[in-house]
């Protein structure tokens, strides 16, 4: 037999990925720990976290603010990631990120809506962007419906003129916008991580799990459909009901997470590129190393966030694209004659 | 011998426009099936109505004797493969994983594979002549190339019935001498159904053991490549002069192009 047939073996590709990912994304969450404005120590970080000092100094503060952050921002890492991959295999188009069916504007509105409500961060603001990204989501569908439903160029097109639309709409607000209420917009507009709860965070693990376990059963879908929709019907794939499945469960599960995190940009555009570019386009690895890739990433940008100022923190979705850009630029050069990953 | 498809007064039309007419024909099992026919004819409309792949308007469309609407997605993949004219390379994935690929009707939702399944897809690379080619990716090769690692996914897809829309479209001879070559062997060593549109007549005409004839949506002949590919007809049918003769090779006509010089003007 041809010495240049590789013995694949998926299943074992799948645990390498896995654990290699889940190791880097565990010792990311452990600086996330360990580092802050508070202070911190790597050993008071373990012995807090398996109960053994609960007269530590840090143990409010680790279980009240720094965890709850820490898992929000790989929820919202690992949402973004696996959001933009599922939009780029399905629309066939690498620019496609997780907000491209303007999910990010009605979002905006919403939030603005109840900022300048003076409504809480949670649950008010939440539910109004919630409420706001499902609308916008809502009108593309009755949009894109009928005889050329579901045709990726109509919702490309249909998506980028919702969130054009919603721009207008977001620079009014602003602008009729009263100073004190303008810093929590622009920091709900560039992403913030600052008002996590464990509870808040297990509400919305709760909703985007499931998700993700829904995108990985059809991940091999993903890979059928990317030889085209008939191809994808010929090896049995149900190519309607499957794309209809995915941009719904995605669009949910983006809504849900950007709403309460706000509009952390890039993420979704790089993360799922990067990864394709190291690891290639099987979407069933894929799916499994967004989710943890992306989780990683988020975190790191987070701590980068609350450390690098002296007074203060950034919005994490300036850094992330700090980082991500210039990232996304070296492994593009480094992999000769790729065209889009 | 029972029917590998079997079409009753099938009838198709695109907003109103009708394509296909009235057609009734049978496909045999274990036969060269070629479809052939001027641009426009309905010839890729057939094939995609075999393949399920556009909803059935008018008549009845039977697979293996059952009609096509009863059979579940990943049943009929089972059944027939299909190969289209062109295929997007959005992501680069290698040549062995799109063979590979051609397993999901047999396996789970995440189409893990086992030993024996990936025992047939280097079996169907080695057929199609594309082994050497395992680790490249698919957005790196030429035409034909590519054109013979969708066979080799189809072979990996074991079906009773391949359809293939000009397969040998974009290839050079001996490309299009070794697709056919290899849809010959599919058939008579495995029995698949091979049912292939061409443009190419003498193709048609070398490897058929059927060949269908459409023309405006109608059945302009139907049989065994010598009584379909008659002067008299094909001039009709293409609207140009054709010189029909003997093969030197065998027993099957060859059709010839004559270029406008030969014609007399009144």
């Amino acid at each position: 037999m041809n010495g240049t047939v590789p013995k694949a073996g998926l299943a074992r590709r799948l645990i390498v990925v896995a654990l290699v990912l889940t190791a880097i994304l565990i010792s990311v969450m452990y600086i996330g720990l360990a580092v802050g404005s508070a202070g911190g120590g790597w050993r008071a970080v373990l012995q807090i976290l398996i109960g053994s000092d609960e007269a530590h100094l840090l143990h409010d503060i680790i279980w009240r603010l720094r965890l709850p952050r820490v898992l929000l921002a790989a929820l919202l890492g690992a949402t973004l990631s696996l959001g933009g991959m599922v939009f780029q295999a399905l629309l066939r188009n690498p620019l496609a990120e997780p907000y491209i069916l303007g999910v990010s504007g009605g979002a905006a509105i919403g939030a603005i809506v109840g900022i300048l409500l003076g409504l809480s961060r949670f649950p008010g603001v939440w539910m109004m962007a919630f409420a706001g990204s499902l609308a916008t989501l809502g009108v593309l569908f009755l949009m894109a419906a009928g005889r050329t439903m579901l045709r990726a160029n109509t919702l490309l097109l249909s998506g980028v003129m919702v969130n054009a639309f919603c721009a207008a709409v977001i620079m009014f607000l602003v602008s009729m916008a009263q100073d004190s209420r303008l810093h929590n917009i622009i920091f709900w507009l560039m992403g913030d991580l600052g008002n996590a709860t464990l509870g808040n965070t297990a509400i919305l693990a709760a909703t985007v799990l499931p998700c993700f376990i829904l995108i990985f059963a059809r991940s091999h879908a993903m890979n059928l459909l990317a030889l085209g929709s008939d191809m994808a019907r010929t090896m049995g794939v149900n190519v309607g009901a499957t794309t209809v499945l995915l941009l719904a469960v995605t669009s949910l599960m983006v809504s849900a997470t950007v709403s309460y995190c706000g509009l952390v940009g890039f993420v979704g555009l790089v993360i799922p590129h990067m990864l394709r570019l190291v690891l290639g386009p099987d979407h069933r690895v894929l799916t499994v190393a967004c989710i943890l890739g992306g989780a990683a990433f988020m975190v790191l940008c987070d701590v980068l966030a609350r450390t690098l100022p002296p007074h203060g923190e950034i919005p994490v979705g300036v850094i992330s694209a700090m980082i991500g850009a210039p990232l996304f630029i070296y492994l593009l050069r480094r992999s000769k004659g790729v065209d889009h990953g | 011998m029972a029917d590998a498809i079997a079409l009753e007064r099938l009838g198709h039309a695109y907003e109103g426009r009708a394509v296909l007419q009235d057609l009734s024909v049978q496909v045999p099992c274990g036969r060269f099936f070629v479809i052939i026919g001027p641009n426009g004819s309905g010839k890729t409309t057939l094939l995609k109505l075999m393949a399920h792949l556009l909803p059935l308007q008018k008549g009845h469309l039977t697979v293996m004797g059952r009609a096509v609407g009863r059979f579940g997605a990943r049943q009929l993949a089972r059944t027939i493969a299909y190969v289209p004219q062109s295929v997007p390379a959005t992501f680069a994935f290698t040549v062995f994983q799109v063979v590979m690929m051609g397993r999901a009707p047999h396996l789970g939702m995440l189409g893990i594979e086992g030993a024996k399944d990936l025992d047939l897809g280097r079996q169907a690379m080695q057929l199609a002549g594309v082994a050497d080619l395992a680790e490249r990716r698919l957005d790196q090769l030429s035409g034909g190339e590519r054109q013979r690692v969708f066979i080799a996914r189809a072979i990996c897809q074991q079906p009773a019935i391949m359809l293939l829309d000009e397969p040998t479209a974009a290839l050079d001879p001996a490309h299009q001498v070794r697709v056919m070559d290899l849809m010959e062997r599919l058939k008579t060593e495995q029995g698949i159904t091979v049912v292939m549109v061409s443009h190419d007549l003498n193709l048609a005409a070398m490897y058929a053991d059927l060949v269908l004839l459409l023309h405006k949506g109608h059945t302009a002949g139907l049989g065994p490549p010598g009584k379909v590919l008659d002067y008299a007809i094909l001039e009709e049918v293409y609207g140009c002069p054709l010189v029909v003769d003997k093969s030197p090779l065998g027993d099957y006509p060859r059709v010839h192009l004559v270029p406008g010089r030969y014609m007399r003007t009144p």
